[in-house]
């Protein structure tokens, strides 16, 4: 019973992301499985690593990445058929554990406790607190691992709390400090050579922009009505839809000319797909969803 | 220097025109004018040189299209000191000098923009350029600049677009249409429907 409310809680807190996904439809058979060992690999990465509880954050975002890195450090694709108790009817493919996967994971867990310190200290939301300590064997595992990752995202959080403490309204300035955040965590010490990690630091920088912003804008009711921080609501100017349709594509526009730089060894046209379809769809439909409601 | 045929993504039997074809798709994507604003240009730039040396060495010859990236109109003392400061992407001291100008050109709106492109802000970047634009139309550099960037988030939707596979439906249902044309003049297309 108290398993299944922390589940709750945990997936709740977990919708922060999610904006990186594949376009299924366009997909094929192959490349969808493939895309599934990666998810079931993550998975059994945090169960190993991370204990029972951190497996409930797993996301497509942190999918995406553990992909992208699998490409650029040509990880050899390695499955086994395997149960698992999310699917205990069939042996599902499950990708073995690499360095792509478990440093994933670990950016996951850094977003995840970040996300939590962020909730409860706003907040002082139970929910958060309760997630929380089911994550603290997690903690001290990072903080010991990857310490300096950790204390690097947390300044720009902090930075973050200042702007909005200080009502920022510059979405640009705010997306710039989330931005910066995910351009840390794109770049692990594995990946050595110079161009690739300047790629990836781009990339990483203009995603970061790009669900900052989309995600500011989705949550305008959600924060109204909670009265939280939105950069949109406190400036009173609410981005007419073409707009920040445009300004986003323009986002995307860069992110997809820089990934073309990178010299992808495998999963191209996976990575193809969630950069051209996936993302751009999450886009049309987060703007147009707004178009119904209005 | 590297295998032009790896270069190209072709194999080494490939005929002309499949190597023109591959040369071409390339050269689109790694365009100069794709990646104005990206901090990444010098990258794309040194791909786009290896693309079109693989082509000369394998159509032996100079084919490939030669781009004059059109060399900055430098300006003067203050401006060119900035210019500096974008180039090594330090963009912070570059927009606390612009700043402290008092004398608002087009030239200084045009840099206001690159130093936002450049940031990945580009709503407020479009905005600058088109000024900078507006103040001196004549001035390719930030005309240049401009279309690059409104033709970018285009070429990022076509890209999308022919991931669809429509072509293959399209082809489906052309020989079937074309079937049917031939059945009503007598002839058979495909002779099993």
């Amino acid at each position: 019973m108290i398993f299944a409310r922390i589940y709750d809680i945990l997936f709740l807190v977990k919708k922060m992301f999610g904006y990186v996904k594949v376009n299924k439809d366009e997909l094929r058979v192959r490349e969808y499985n493939v895309y599934k060992s990666y998810y079931c690999g993550l998975c059994k990465t945090l169960k190993s690593e991370y204990g029972y509880f951190s497996r409930f954050g797993l996301n497509y975002d942190s999918v995406f990445l553990a992909l992208l890195l699998s490409s650029v450090a040509e990880d050899e694709y390695d499955c086994e058929l395997e149960r698992c108790m999310a699917h205990p009817a069939e042996k599902r493919p499950i990708m073995k554990q690499n360095k792509s996967l478990t440093y994933s994971a670990a950016v996951m867990i850094i977003l995840d406790l970040l996300k939590l310190e962020d909730d409860i200290h706003d907040e002082h939301s139970v929910k958060a607190g309760l997630a929380y300590f089911a994550l603290s064997c997690a903690k001290r595992k990072i903080k010991k691992h990857y310490g300096n990752l950790y204390y690097a995202c947390r300044e720009q959080i902090n930075k973050l709390s200042v702007f909005e403490k200080d009502k920022v309204t510059d979405i640009d300035k705010l997306s710039d400090v989330f931005a910066h955040l995910l351009e840390i965590l794109f770049v692990p010490d594995f990946i050595e050579d110079e161009t690739q990690r300047r790629i990836l630091a781009h990339i990483g920088y203009m995603l970061g922009r790009f669900i900052y912003i989309l995600d500011a804008y989705e949550d305008m009711e959600k924060d109204k009505k909670k009265k939280s921080f939105n950069p949109f609501l406190l400036a009173g100017d609410i981005p007419q839809k073409e707009d920040l349709h445009q300004l986003l594509t323009f986002n995307l526009s860069s992110l997809a000319n820089s990934y073309e730089l990178l010299d992808l060894k495998i999963n191209k046209p996976i990575l193809d797909n969630i950069i051209y379809l996936g993302l751009s769809g999450v886009l049309d439909k987060t703007i147009e969803g707004e178009i119904k409601n209005a | 220097m590297r295998d032009p045929y790896e270069v190209l993504g072709v194999s080494k039997n490939a005929t002309p025109d499949e190597i023109k074809s591959a040369y071409r798709k390339l050269a689109k994507q790694y365009h100069p004018d794709r990646y104005i604003g990206n901090p990444l240009a010098d990258l794309a730039a040194e791909k786009f040189k290896e693309i079109n040396e693989a082509y000369d060495t394998l159509t032996g010859g100079s084919n490939s299209s030669s781009y004059n990236t059109g060399g900055t109109s430098g300006g003067a003392g203050e401006f060119a000191r900035i210019r500096n400061l974008i180039d090594m992407a330090q963009f912070e001291q570059a927009e606390q000098m612009l700043d402290s100008i008092a004398n608002r050109n087009a030239e200084w709106f045009y840099l206001k923009g690159v130093i936002c492109v450049r940031r990945g802000w580009h709503a407020q970047g479009i905005n600058f350029i088109r000024q900078a634009v507006n103040l001196q139309p004549n001035n390719m550099e930030y005309r240049r600049m401009l279309t690059a960037l409104e033709n970018q988030t285009r070429q990022y939707r076509d890209v999308g677009g022919t991931m669809n596979n429509a072509d293959m439906c399209n082809c489906c249902s052309n020989l079937i249409c074309a079937d049917c044309c031939c059945e009503c003049m007598g002839g058979d297309l495909i002779p099993c429907c």
